[in-house]
């Protein structure tokens, strides 16, 4: 099957002596949707990398992946976690940050085995850029007035640096290193990336939200995403506080002026970033030369499945 | 592995391009790139630069576009159009010096002839007008308006207006400015000393440069110099013909004021130029080391003109009123620059957008406050 999911986490991988490390790692790997190793897996089958070459990079971006959701629940104070206690509120504060610190740990030990240095390389720059977005995302909590833009350069760090090395690694790995199939799939991994963010931002508002996550949970937290930067940029102060201070979907529907008013500015999000899938459908065409048809087959309709949340 | 490598890309066709067609320019096709960018590559379509995340400077940027109809407005319409990019601010740094030197000789009792003035107001008018388009030309050439938010509004980023027809305005606006320049000569050889400094560095940034004096380290330095001292000597010696001691220490001011409102726009869009390895002094600084230098620079200008109109006004009839008014109004105006460093957390956020704005007013309410206290004792008697 191509893009099969990989079993990235295996008991016999850590050390049986650190205590509630298994356990703790058991939860966290459990219910994840494990798209980014989806997405490894796709190009690795694509392009008829090797199984082992496929098992470490899947490993290593779930790694990362779930060492930032480790911390960042911290960082949040987000009690849950795919719809169990979060490993900071179940096991501790002190054994979350080590935890995560330590997948980061065993991704160096991996890559380094493996011993392809640009690959390590771009894993750390990946890693970095994820920091940098996490930081940035940290330091705009409360600032109801940041605009769509400078939210887009938050998580082109945070967001789409993973989803560009789910596109990449795979031909490093292989030292693939041809520049321009790069700077294609880079692009493709921003677009990705920013439309898997504002999807996931949407579902802060109800929209497509079919797996019930919580509604208003970013803006309660005092973190205007994506969609509320893009319905403030039209508004005044007073209508921003009225709108930062629902705790409602119908108060904030009220902020903006009316459930028309919603669903007309919806429609313009939507449309912008359908011009966006439309970039990433061009991108697709340009990779038909470098990569299989087959494969490039197999990328088109993501976008599709990231914003639209349409099925497999 | 089994897979095609990547062969070399065939020039791209721009003859079969239609409308609502999104087009990726991969690196390295710099022909059609440059074409698609300055709009001469169809007479029926123009190419919308669509924003892109990845922040690459030189060679290896790809570019995407959406492929629009040209606009059917006249080339009036179309010149009103660019005309809204003309900002407030522009006006402000070119005709502020240019009041303010008038109004001092002025009240000295000196009265420009009628052809300077008309030749320096109207040349002045012609370079901020080409000095405006040339720069929207330049950074959509470089690609600068595709990463910078504050360009998403620029008619050469929507499609209105080719950046070609732009260049071409900038060009004949510039044509205008050395024929007022030419005619300030002829009237005043000795301007030569200070205009053709000024007009070499502004046409090699402009012309043989394609980059930002605002990305450079030295890049402050000189817009203290061009757009301060030398700038007000060059309208001093165009007007009157003489530089008087005043000229110079008003234009130290200016200058340093100017610097500041560029180091702001800097500021505000700290995190972008860093990620383009901007060389600006406020990136190698840092962000929080900039906060605190761009304080530093708004109580020194604050200080100095206080201290200004303390000598200004000490001979007059308002002198210990005066100076009291005007140090609770710039106490007030300052305060509120003040409460905007505090707030300011973040490169990311709204804030360094506030703190450039707050600082802005403040420079925007001391050229006020300077341009009615000349006018005041260039025209009310007794002053």
């Amino acid at each position: 099957m191509s893009g099969s999911i990989i079993k990235v986490y295996s008991p016999q991988d850590f050390p049986a002596y650190l205590p509630k490390l298994n356990a703790l790692y058991d939860d966290l790997f459990a219910n994840g949707k494990g798209f980014r190793s989806y997405l490894v897996s796709m190009i690795c089958e694509g392009l008829q990398i090797s199984e082992e070459t496929r098992r470490l990079l899947c490993q290593t971006i779930e790694f990362i992946h779930n060492s930032s959701l480790l911390h960042d629940d911290l960082i949040d104070e987000a009690e849950l976690r795919r719809g169990k206690p979060a490993a900071w509120k179940k096991y501790s504060p002190d054994y979350a940050v080590l935890a995560g610190d330590y997948l980061l740990a065993r991704v160096m030990v991996n890559l380094s085995s493996y011993g392809e240095v640009k690959l390590i390389h771009y894993t750390a720059e990946m890693i970095s850029d994820l920091v940098e977005g996490e930081w940035l995302q940290d330091s705009i909590i409360h600032d109801y007035f940041v605009s769509p833009s400078q939210l887009d350069r938050i998580h082109q760090l945070k967001t789409a640096s993973l989803f560009k090395w789910c596109l990449r690694a795979p031909l490093i790995a292989v030292r693939n290193n041809e520049a321009s199939t790069h700077d294609l799939l880079e692009e493709m991994g921003n677009l990705l990336g920013l439309l898997f963010q504002r999807s996931d931002d949407l579902l802060d508002y109800n929209v497509r939200n079919n797996e019930g996550k919580a509604v208003l949970g970013d803006l309660k937290g005092g973190y205007l995403n994506s969609f509320g930067a893009y319905l403030a940029a039209d508004m005044k102060p007073a209508q921003i506080d009225q709108m930062v201070k629902s705790s409602t979907l119908e108060d904030f529907v009220q902020a903006v002026g009316s459930q028309d008013l919603f669903d007309q500015k919806l429609k313009a999000f939507d449309e912008m970033n359908q011009k966006l899938i439309n970039v990433y459908h061009e991108c697709c065409r340009q990779l038909e030369g470098p990569f299989p048809v087959k494969l490039v087959d197999q990328l088109r309709p993501l976008p599709d499945l990231l914003y639209w949340r349409k099925q497999k | 592995m089994n897979f095609s490598q990547n062969t070399s890309s065939s020039s791209l066709d721009l003859r079969s391009l239609a409308p609502g067609q999104i087009l990726r320019v991969p690196a390295g096709e710099e022909k059609a790139l440059r074409s698609l960018l300055r709009g001469d590559f169809s007479k029926n379509l123009i190419a919308r630069t669509v924003p892109q995340m990845k922040i690459e400077v030189g060679a290896r940027q790809s570019y995407v576009f959406e492929i629009v109809e040209a606009p059917s407005s006249s080339g009036l319409q179309r010149f009103v159009t660019g005309l809204r990019l003309l900002k407030r601010q522009d006006l402000i740094l070119i005709f502020f010096p240019f009041l303010l030197v008038l109004l001092t000789n002025l009240r000295m009792g000196l009265v420009p002839p009628t052809s300077a003035l008309l030749l320096c107001f109207s040349g002045l008018l012609s370079m901020t007008l080409s000095l405006r388009f040339r720069n929207e030309y330049v950074d959509h050439l470089r690609g600068t308006d595709r990463w910078n938010p504050e360009f998403s509004r620029s008619p050469l980023v929507r499609g209105d207006l080719r950046a070609l027809e732009m260049n071409h305005w900038a060009l004949a606006f510039l044509g205008m400015a050395l024929l007022s320049l030419l005619g300030l000569l002829f009237l005043n050889p000795m301007l030569a000393l200070v205009a053709a400094p000024a007009a070499i560095l502004a046409l090699y940034s402009q012309y043989f440069h394609l980059s930002a004096f605002k990305e450079k380290p030295y890049g402050e330095v000189l817009i203290f110099v061009l757009f301060g001292p030398l700038f007000l000597s060059g309208i001093e010696l165009a007007l009157f013909q003489r530089v008087q001691a005043w000229t110079l220490a008003y234009g130290f001011l200016v200058g340093l004021s100017s610097m500041f409102l560029l180091n702001l726009k800097v500021f505000a869009n700290f995190l972008f130029l860093s990620q383009m390895e901007s060389q600006n002094t406020l990136i190698r600084y840092g962000f929080d080391r900039s906060k605190n230098y761009l304080l530093f620079l708004e109580v020194l200008i604050f200080v100095t003109f206080f201290a200004y109109q303390s000598w200004l006004l000490k001979s007059t009839s308002l002198s210990w009123l005066g100076l009291i008014v005007l140090g609770l109004l710039l106490s007030g105006v300052f305060l509120r620059s003040l409460l905007a460093h505090r707030k300011c957390q973040s490169s990311a956020g709204s804030t360094s957008g506030l703190l450039r704005d707050r600082g802005t007013e403040s420079i925007y309410v001391i050229y006020l406050l300077w341009l009615g206290i000349q006018l005041w004792l260039a025209f009310v008697p007794g002053a």
